[in-house]
């Protein structure tokens, strides 16, 4: 971000000191850590537009005249114009102050130009699938019986086209023990996360994280079902506690707001990153062959 | 895309969003929404066949208006429900009916 954050360097060099102190030295250097130090204050808005402009094939955005960074100063680009414009538009919406907390796609982008934390994509493809044997929609409680029917209702659905979808098995259960998840499973959906763009599963594990599952976030990203539906899907049991305690609104709704957030800017960021489209001309007669 | 009650609302939400954030600017010269307008209009049915991408694109405005709506309201929600610090004992002895003990003046001096 283009934030003017100042980074102190003798708190910097003390922060090296003491981790030199820890470990040896050189893994230190091939750590080759960013500090950073943020300051917890509000950000005002320092601009006045934000623009889209075009340099080597990406996009980039810049906040009047200055070019837009990320947080580790790396320069903010993109490779699609549609998101491109959808983080202008994030910057173009803020008012007085900058709420970074709101700013979904606009640190999906800083997440995958910077990678902080080093991650390749097999770490990422891990880190995903890691979800499966823990997956929300495979885990049922047995009790109250009306619960246990409405979880069978609306998660069914979505398992058997998960199974069609990607030919694999995956069973439920109503115990607490870890569900066992065949090799082959791992295997198949290991190997159509590999097809994917390095962006597209940093996007991917971001809405894992936020629904909780894999399984919805295959079928929302293969469009089966919505962003609501995905999210009302992955809180099935939190509704219908709520149905029957009754709602609060600053704790369920503010919650489900905030998924549904992070989800569909997963889901546009995954969209995005990886949409490849082209023009196909159909065969027509020109006007030499008239 | 096929023209139907549904999209035409997916539309004038994402349209309507849009409006709100450029309120300053004239919304018809600016990128974004020069973007989304192309985007309906390129995906139309045309006469001659239908467009494979019609639910992609179904998909894609869905999403984006679900992500503008919910930092919509997560930003009037958490306007009204933000918190004020920390409670004082009294108000906190309160909420749960309950009154602070009176405590009783000091001592004066003369005795």
């Amino acid at each position: 971000m283009a934030a003017p954050l100042k980074m102190s360097g003798s708190r910097c060099t003390a922060f090296a000191k003491l981790l030199f102190s820890y470990h040896r030295p050189e893994r230190i250097i091939s750590m080759n850590p960013q500090i950073r130090f943020y300051s917890t204050k509000e950000l005002k808005k320092f601009y006045r537009h934000a623009y889209i402009s075009q340099h080597n094939g990406w996009f980039e955005i810049n906040l009047d005249k200055r070019k837009l960074r990320t947080p580790t100063g790396n320069l903010f680009r993109v490779p699609n114009e549609a998101l491109a414009l959808a983080v202008a538009t994030e910057w173009n919406a803020q008012e007085n102050t900058i709420k970074r907390h709101n700013m979904h796609l606009t640190s999906l982008c800083n997440m995958a130009i910077d990678n902080p934390t080093h991650r390749t994509r097999e770490d990422l493809i891990q880190a995903s699938l890691y979800f499966l044997e823990t997956d929300t929609v495979c885990y049922r409680l047995a009790e109250p019986e009306e619960l246990l029917e409405f979880q069978c209702q609306q998660w069914d659905p979505v398992i058997d086209w998960f199974k069609k979808r990607y030919k694999v098995e995956i069973e439920t259960t109503t115990g607490i023990a870890s569900l066992k998840v065949p090799e082959e499973t791992y295997l198949t959906l290991e190997r159509h996360l590999l097809s994917m763009s390095d962006w597209a599963l940093f996007g991917y594990h971001y809405c894992v994280e936020a629904l909780r599952s894999v399984i919805l976030t295959m079928a929302l990203i293969d469009r089966h079902i919505s962003v609501e539906r995905a999210v009302q899907l992955s809180r099935v049991e939190q509704d219908f506690q709520v149905n029957r305690w009754g709602s609060v609104e600053w704790y369920h709704d503010i919650n489900l707001l905030e998924i549904q957030c992070h989800v569909a800017a997963s889901n546009l960021f995954v969209y995005w990153t990886s949409e490849n489209s082209s023009i196909k001309q159909k065969a027509m007669l020109t006007s030499s062959n008239m | 895309m096929a023209v139907s009650g549904r999209n035409i609302q997916m539309y004038k939400g994402i349209i309507r969003h849009l409006q709100s954030i450029y309120k300053k600017d004239k919304l018809r010269d600016t990128p974004a929404y020069m973007y989304v307008v192309d985007q309906f209009r390129k995906h139309q049915v045309t006469g001659e066949k239908h467009c494979r991408g019609k639910e992609e694109l179904q998909h894609l405005g869905e999403s984006y208006l679900c992500l503008l709506q919910s930092i919509q309201k997560y930003e009037e929600l958490s306007a009204v429900y933000k918190g004020k610090g920390d409670r004082s004992v009294e108000s906190s002895a309160n909420l749960v009916g309950l009154n602070l003990p009176i405590v009783p003046p000091p001592p004066s001096e003369s005795i």
